[in-house]
Parts: structure tokens; C-alpha cells; sequence
């Protein structure tokens, strides 16, 4: 439950931050996120890999489908020399959700052993879950 | 242990931003940023099923207005007055065109190396070396010095940068986030580079240079024969037989008038072939040939085929004008097209209006040259070229009385070698084109039309003309030198004045014709008079549409609209239908092999139209190539040096008229008759056929085919692989790159009916379905409606968006 609240909490803030800020708010908002609410250094990079991979994957699909793949083939061409729109979708996905993950474990790692002297958030926050 | 951990993990993240937001080199844009659905390249998916309807204030603006967009996205812009009317057609141009926009400008300007790096610096080199940015701020100063063009002009350019205020990086075209650059504002010396950019395309390429290599190896009368100035067999714009005014000047050439010679070349220089030169066709035919009884104007204007197109097709309508058809982006006003009493169009008039002059500097430092037995000062430009990743380079360009030095020793003439070279060019002379086209979308009879072309100095075109009133003309129109006979064809020595211009032909006596007995009016870059013509012209005209056109119009009675389509798209082979029957004559029954008597029947059997899915046409044009390559294998062997390609037509006068090749007999070729070339070149060709045959591209549509490609070169974004008909001297002049890059047609009725269609779209954005939406049909010869727009009448289904523009 808490991995979801943080997957959401991630995506949301990601994608709120993104719509101001450039291409590096998808490294600072999971290491400040994993920064305040600290988890195990595993957990941290799978949630924030997975929350980007997820907004990430979910914009541009949903572009890509309006757009009738016009574009996401005539990049992947461009790019990978390839024709067809999945592996430009994955690959551009995972371009956000590496750097993400990366935040998110040294946030955590940051915090690992120097959990008891602080306030836990996601304890917090579960109750009211 | 905690720390090391968290130093990897954070340098790790860290390594990772910064591998993602940086600039690798040029061609690798900074992946984090251009993946990201937030702010990249996903930001221009244009939804397929985009509304492009609204309501919008746009500062700058002095009133309400409309824009209509079409099935095809063609805007039509209904304004009160001229002024929001030349401001939305920079706007919507922009909304669809800005990169297109600025990239031709900035080549024209020689400024392409600020974006793609120390590739392209010869190229910027070059430009300015032309003296673009010179002519062009010459020709801006006479736009804004106008009353009518500098509102026109200023208008449009406040409408371009309304609509780049809007832009942020998400909204930016794509090719400036894969570049990694933003747009400028635009500014009026960008409207005016453009109409040199066009000027440079049509008329910046001459052959003076190479005919003095020529001529240093050729006798005059073997000069003349090789590069004749007019052919046996012609067609002219202006039919044979029509009386010519004597000339209001003939000058005379100087007493001694010896080519340049004594190049000394370092290096031996690769002998090259220019490129295939740009053409069009028009032509209009009046109310006695048509089954409507009124006159129909067709034109189809062969360039350089890329994407996004060169054109972009608009209605302007404002009281007093409603304009349809193709603009140049980056330029106010209809090109080609039609308003509600006239149609026009052009073709390129292929005059040499560039002649080059050798300039001898007193010393290195170019600050002076000979100039009648003394010294005379130059004009030293420096040009300051921003080159991306490098610090900028710094090139010093000398004016001299003709014009800049474009050829000199610190960037030598890959042509002619060292000497330095000074151009004349018509095209750097101050003009107003912009008035022309203003005046000519705004015309309404034939005295309308005669009184705009009178501003169109550069780049020389042929106006075709038809009207409601019935009448049909044409008029080759542009700033034509006065010429001795033979004057500009080489390169001239520039130290006295005994080689200069003196004067320009009056506008008067170019060549036209107005309503002919023959009742119609034709251009195709055939030379535009008979040798009676009394004042003395070259270029580089062609003969093969002209025939064709002229041939089939003349046959032709009760001509409709459809009869004109299948004109422009016919793929008849008039130069086969000349060539073959000569080859196949020699060959006599030459064939070996079975491969080679198959292949020899197809020829036999084939219909001399290049069809895309005939194998005939690919066949002839290997072994055209193969007996063309021997004939001139001498030559070139003995010049070994950039030399005019000889023309085909040319050739095949020469070996029609002489099968003993006497013509070459200074030069030996390799196979002393016709009819052993001839075999030697069919058993070259039929082999290389072979091979092709196999890799199963033999078909016409394959082995020539059509690559529209983008205008930054990526394929990816290109139309590759075109199963195209048509070819190099037939009327549908599709290419390899190049073709019809527009094609109209149309009816003079009560409201005007017109068709047209270019390989391309109206939204410059790949990631748009309006991107290359007509290319398919294009390629099929299909043709679309022009709408002509009333804003009277809203419910026009063929109306698809409505936008509606408030002042703000």
C-alpha cells in the first residue's frame, strides 16, 4: 500500500513539476520525495524507476495513439533505423525511469541507518491508509 | 561502507542527467529532454483528429478576421484591410512552415555552419562570397522605400514573429529541438533573402567557366559546334516567323576579344558534370481550343523536390483582391495562381545573366585592382561566420566595379583554378519583385499584367497569362543584359571597361507573344525567340518539352480540364523517339545471347512513354548513357577538366548528321564509327541491365524513381522509393530529386475552376498527417480542387476549421 502511495505521490509530483521545469525534475523530485520519506534502498529505486516509467510511458502512448504512431515511427527510423513505435516508447520511457530509480536509491541510501533519529513519513501517512 | 554506496548511487545519477541533458555532437541532441513526453519530440504528435477551430486575439492585429482551413489545411484568409492580411499569412505560414522558413534564409545567407558545425562552412563560404547578403539588403532598401511593398512586407513580418512569440521549447518545430537552435525573428531583409535564395536557385549557376575550360581546348568552330547557341531543331517561345522591332542598341564587341585563357591548374581537376538545372512548363490555351470556350493556364514548375515543399498553398482575400494559390513561405503574396479576372505562371527564362571577370589584385591584401592602366580601391566585406562548437571564422570578401570576388586565392575556383574572379549578376542589382507579385495578385486585365512584370527584374521568368476576358500571353520577363554577340559565354578580363555591360535590353522588347494566330501561348526552358531575336542572349535552355507541348497542344481541339492533367503528367519520350530509332539502326542485328535479343525485343516493342512499371525506358537510358559516355570519352580524356556537359540534343544532331563522327576528329574516341560504338555501348548497357533485372529494379519507377527528401537530409523523415513515371525531358520532368513541385491548372470560367497538387503537405511537421498527405496522389498524377472561398457563404463544405482571429 505504501509503495503505491509513493508510486502515485512520485508520478504525480513528476509530472506536475515537468509541466514547468525541464527534463532533470524526474531525478530531483524522487530523491527529495525518498529524501523525506525514506525507504528500504531497493524499494526506492523500484518505485521511482517504475512511477517515471509509468507517467512517461502513459503521455507518450497516449500522444502516440492520437497521433497514429505518425511520429513514433518516423523517430524510431531516425534513431534505431527500425520502423514501428514500441521499442521508441520503451526506450524514451526508460530514459526518465533510469535516472529516477538512481535518485530514488541514493535518497534512500542516504538515509539507510539514519532512519530512527527522524520522523517517518510513510508510517505516517499508512495510517490513514 | 554507507558512504561509498551512496557516492556510486549518486555519482550514478548524476553521470546519468548529465549523459541525458548534454550535447554529444551535433547530430545526437540531448536525449533526456527530447524523449521526455513533457517537453519533447512527443509534443509534436499532432493528433490526427486536431481541431484547429478557435477564437484568438493576436496582438497586432488592426481587426477582426478569418482563416478557413481546408481537407488539405489550405488557409483562407479573409481580411478588412491589407494590413491583417499580409499579417496572417505570416502568421498561419509560420503556424505551419517557421523551420522551412528560417532555414532557407539562413542558407541563403550563408549562415547554415551556426547550426550543423564546420561541414557546411564552404558552403556559407560561398554564399556570402556571392554577395546574397549584399544583394539582399539592397533589395530590402527598395521594399521599405516603397509606399506600396514596405506595409506588405512589414505586415507579414510582424505576423511571423506573432506567431514565434508564442513558442516555448515544447511548441518548437521538431527540427529545432533535433538541431538544438531557436528561431530569430524574422525580419523584411528575410523576405528579401528569400527572393534571392529563389534568384541564386534559378539563375546563380552559369557556365562561363567551364566554356573557357572548353574553350582552351576547342577551336572556336568546334566550340561552337559541341555548345551551340541555338539548336537545328526548335520551338521557340516566340513562334518562328514572328517579326522582331530593331534593336534600340546593339553594342559591339572590343577589338580584341580572345577568351581568357593561360589557367594554370595545380591539380588535376576531376572533369564533372553539372547537376540536372532546374525548368518548368506552362502554358495557357484560349476560349477557340477549349470546350468551354474560355482559356485554360496550366503550370507546372520543376525545383529541387523536398519536404517540407517548397510551396504552401493559400487564399488571400481582402476588398479588392482574392488571390488563390501557391506562396513561397517567407514571402507575402501568391507566386503562381490565380486571382477572379487572371491566372499566371512561370517558368524559369534560363538567360545567363551572371558573366564572371578576372580581377588582378595589386597584392595580397586585395585592397586594390587593375582598373584602366591604374589602380583602383576595393570594397573589403568581412564576413564574420558563426560556425557551432568552433570559434567563428573570419573571411574578407573585395568588391570590385562588377561585383564581389567570389573566386580568389584563399577559396580558388574548383572550376578554373587560382585566378580571382569577380561576378555580375543581375540578381545583385536593388529590385522590387515584391511589387511585382503584389501588383499581379491584385490585377485584373492584361494592362494590369503588363504594368506588374515591369518590376520583376530577377530571377528572368517566363509569365504565362490568361484572362477572362479571353485573352492569353506570355512574356519573358526580367533584367536582361545588352549583350555583344558571344559576350559573358567565357570568362572576360575585368581590368578595363571594354568588357563591361552597357546597358539592359528595354523591357519593352523581351520576348511575348498576345493572343497568337495559333491560339496559345507555351514556355518549357526552350530558347524564347529564333535566331532573328536582335539582341543576343545564352543560357541553358532545353528543347524536348517545348516539342512535346507545342505538338500535342497544336493537334488538340475542345481541350478540357482533364485533357490538360494528362498533359502535364505525359511521359511521352520525345528524345527517345529521336535517339532510338538511330541506336537501333546501327545496332543492325547486334544482338548476342539470349538475354540481350530479350532486351532488344523490349526495346523493339517499347512505346517510347516512360511509364513507371515499363522496363523500356530503363533500358534505353543504360545504353543512352553507355553510347554517350563513348562518344565523349575523348573529349573529357583530353580536357580533363570541369567542361559544360554536352547536351544530348546536341549528340544526337552530331551523330545523326555524321555517322564518321567527324565532329571528334581532333579527338580521337575510342571506337572510331558510330555503329561500333553503338554496339559496344549496347553490350555495356545490356550487361549493367542484367545485374539491375536481377536485383529486380528495372522497372522505369524503380530504377529512376523519386526521393523526396527532408530538407535536413534524414531519411528518416524523407518519401523514398517513389514508383514514378516520367524522367529528364519529358513533360512530366519527374526525377530522382527533382520534378513538379507544384502542378495547376486552371479554367478561366464563371467562378474559376482550378486544380492543382505538390508532393508534399501544408503542415511542415513530420509528426503531422498533413505532412506528405499529397504525395501519394501526386505520384498517381491525381489532381485536387482549388477552393475558391466565399465568405459569404460559411456552410461551404469544403470549409473544414474556422478560425476566428480578434485584435487583442
Amino acid at each position: 500500500m505504501r509503495f503505491l502511495v509513493l508510486l502515485v505521490l512520485n508520478l504525480f509530483l513528476c509530472w506536475l513539476a515537468g509541466l514547468f521545469l525541464p527534463f532533470w525534475t524526474v531525478a530531483a523530485v524522487p530523491f527529495i520525495i525518498f529524501l523525506l520519506i525514506p525507504q528500504r534502498p531497493a524499494i526506492g529505486f523500484i518505485c521511482a524507476f517504475l512511477s517515471i516509467f509509468l507517467l512517461w510511458f502513459i503521455l507518450a502512448i497516449v500522444m502516440d495513439m492520437q497521433n497514429n504512431h505518425i511520429l513514433s515511427d518516423r523517430m524510431s527510423m531516425l534513431i534505431f533505423n527500425h520502423r514501428g513505435h514500441i521499442l521508441i516508447l520503451v526506450v524514451a520511457s526508460l530514459t526518465g525511469a533510469l535516472p529516477a530509480g538512481f535518485a530514488g536509491l541514493t535518497a534512500c541510501l542516504l538515509r539507510h541507518g539514519t532512519k530512527k533519529k527522524t520522523i517517518d513519513f510513510g508510517r505516517f501517512y499508512s495510517k490513514y491508509f | 561502507m554507507k558512504w561509498f554506496r551512496v557516492c556510486c548511487s549518486g555519482l550514478v545519477t548524476l553521470g546519468l542527467v548529465i549523459l541525458l541533458s548534454r550535447w554529444w555532437s551535433p547530430s545526437l541532441p540531448p536525449l533526456g529532454r527530447l524523449f521526455s513526453p513533457q517537453e519533447g519530440f512527443w509534443q509534436n504528435a499532432s493528433p490526427v483528429s486536431e481541431d484547429f477551430s478557435g477564437n484568438f486575439s493576436v496582438p497586432g492585429l488592426q481587426d477582426s478576421a478569418t482563416v478557413w482551413l481546408d481537407k488539405q489545411l489550405v488557409p483562407h484568409i479573409f481580411a478588412r484591410n491589407e494590413h491583417d492580411l499580409y499579417f496572417l499569412q505570416g502568421y498561419i505560414t509560420a503556424r505551419f512552415r517557421l523551420w522551412q522558413m528560417e532555414l532557407q534564409v539562413r542558407a541563403a545567407a550563408g549562415r547554415v555552419s551556426e547550426i550543423l558545425g564546420p561541414e557546411t562552412l564552404s558552403f556559407d563560404r560561398l554564399q556570402r562570397r556571392k554577395g546574397m547578403v549584399t544583394a539582399a539588403k539592397k533589395a530590402v532598401a527598395v521594399m521599405e522605400n516603397n509606399p506600396v511593398t514596405a506595409p506588405v512586407i512589414n505586415a507579414y513580418t510582424a505576423g511571423v514573429n506573432a506567431w514565434i512569440s508564442t513558442l516555448d521549447y515544447r511548441k518548437l518545430p521538431l527540427e529545432y529541438k533535433l538541431l538544438g537552435y531557436y528561431p530569430s525573428p524574422w525580419t523584411p531583409l528575410k523576405c528579401a533573402l528569400l527572393i534571392k535564395y529563389m534568384s541564386d536557385m534559378l539563375t546563380g549557376e552559369v557556365n562561363a567557366r567551364e566554356n573557357t575550360n572548353a574553350r582552351n581546348i576547342l577551336s572556336a568552330s568546334d566550340f561552337d559546334r559541341i555548345y551551340p547557341d541555338f539548336y537545328q531543331q526548335q520551338d521557340p517561345i516566340v513562334p518562328v516567323g514572328m517579326r522582331f522591332d530593331p534593336p534600340v542598341s546593339s553594342p559591339h564587341a572590343p577589338k580584341i576579344n580572345a577568351p581568357v585563357s593561360g589557367f594554370v591548374l595545380p591539380d588535376p581537376i576531376k572533369p564533372e558534370n553539372p547537376g540536372i538545372r532546374n525548368g518548368s512548363n506552362n502554358w495557357a490555351v484560349n476560349g477557340k481550343m477549349t470546350r468551354s470556350g474560355v482559356p485554360i493556364l496550366c503550370n507546372d514548375p520543376h525545383l529541387d523536390l523536398n519536404l517540407p515543399s517548397l510551396w504552401f498553398e493559400v487564399q488571400l482575400v481582402v476588398p479588392g483582391m482574392d488571390a488563390n494559390g501557391v506562396s513561397l513561405p517567407g514571402s507575402p503574396g501568391v507566386i503562381i495562381g490565380f486571382n477572379d479576372s487572371i491566372a499566371w505562371g512561370e517558368t524559369n527564362a534560363e538567360r545567363d545573366v551572371k558573366d564572371y571577370y578576372t580581377v588582378r589584385f595589386r597584392d595580397s591584401s586585395r585592397r586594390q585592382y587593375r582598373w584602366e592602366n591604374g589602380w583602383k580601391n576595393t570594397d573589403l566585406h568581412i564576413e564574420c561566420i558563426q560556425v557551432r562548437d568552433q570559434q567563428p571564422f573570419y573571411d574578407t570578401v573585395a568588391y570590385t566595379f562588377f561585383g564581389p570576388v567570389t573566386y580568389d586565392a584563399s577559396f580558388p575556383d574548383p572550376v578554373t583554378g587560382k585566378k580571382a574572379l569577380a561576378s555580375r549578376w543581375t540578381g545583385g542589382d536593388s529590385s522590387n519583385e515584391a511589387l511585382c507579385i503584389y501588383m499581379l495578385n491584385h490585377a485584373h486585365n492584361y494592362a494590369d499584367y503588363l504594368q506588374s512584370l515591369q518590376y520583376f527584374d530577377s530571377p528572368g521568368q517566363n509569365f504565362a497569362y490568361a484572362d477572362k476576358d479571353g485573352n492569353i500571353a506570355i512574356w519573358e520577363q526580367g533584367k536582361f543584359p545588352l549583350l555583344w554577340k558571344g559576350q559573358g559565354k567565357f570568362i572576360m578580363s575585368g581590368e578595363d571597361s571594354s568588357n563591361m555591360w552597357e546597358g539592359f535590353i528595354p523591357y519593352r522588347e523581351n520576348p511575348h507573344v498576345f493572343n497568337p494566330v495559333r491560339n496559345f501561348v507555351s514556355s518549357a526552358n526552350e530558347q524564347p525567340t529564333d535566331s532573328t531575336y536582335p539582341y543576343y542572349y545564352s543560357g541553358d535552355f532545353k528543347p524536348y518539352r517545348a516539342h512535346r507541348i507545342n505538338q500535342v497542344l497544336s493537334q488538340s481541339t475542345h481541350i478540357t480540364i482533364k485533357n490538360m492533367e494528362e498533359l502535364q503528367t505525359d511521359v511521352y519520350n520525345t528524345f527517345a523517339s529521336q535517339a532510338l530509332p538511330l541506336m537501333l539502326r546501327e545496332l543492325k542485328n547486334g544482338a548476342s545471347g539470349k538475354q540481350e535479343t530479350l532486351y532488344l525485343d523490349t526495346l523493339g516493342r517499347w512505346n517510347l512513354y516512360n511509364e513507371p512499371y515499363f522496363s523500356g525506358p530503363s533500358l534505353f537510358q543504360l545504353w543512352w548513357d553507355s553510347l554517350y559516355a563513348d562518344v565523349w570519352a575523348g573529349y573529357y580524356r583530353k580536357v580533363h577538366m570541369a567542361v559544360p556537359r554536352p547536351q544530348d540534343i546536341v549528340t544526337i544532331e552530331l551523330l545523326s548528321g555524321d555517322s564518321a563522327l567527324h565532329f571528334l576528329k581532333d579527338i580521337p574516341p575510342p571506337i572510331p564509327t558510330l555503329a561500333g560504338m553503338d554496339l559496344d555501348a549496347f553490350h555495356k548497357a545490356m550487361k549493367q541491365a542484367g545485374k539491375i533485372d536481377l536485383a529486380g529494379q528495372l522497372e522505369w519507377g524503380k530504377f529512376q524513381g523519386t526521393d523526396i527528401m527532408h530538407l535536413a537530409k534524414l531519411p528518416a523523415f524523407s518519401d523514398m522509393h517513389l514508383f514514378t513515371g516520367g524522367g529528364a525531358g519529358i513533360v512530366n520532368a519527374t526525377k530522382k530529386t527533382h520534378g513538379p513541385s507544384w502542378r495547376m491548372v486552371v479554367e478561366l470560367s464563371s467562378p474559376i475552376r482550378a486544380y492543382g497538387i505538390y508532393p508534399g503537405g501544408q503542415d511542415g511537421n513530420p509528426g503531422s498527417k498533413y505532412y506528405d498527405n499529397m504525395v501519394k496522389n501526386w505520384v498517381m498524377g491525381k489532381y485536387y480542387r482549388i477552393h475558391v472561398l466565399d465568405q459569404q457563404k460559411p456552410g461551404d463544405p469544403a470549409v473544414r476549421y474556422r478560425m476566428s482571429f480578434e485584435k487583442k
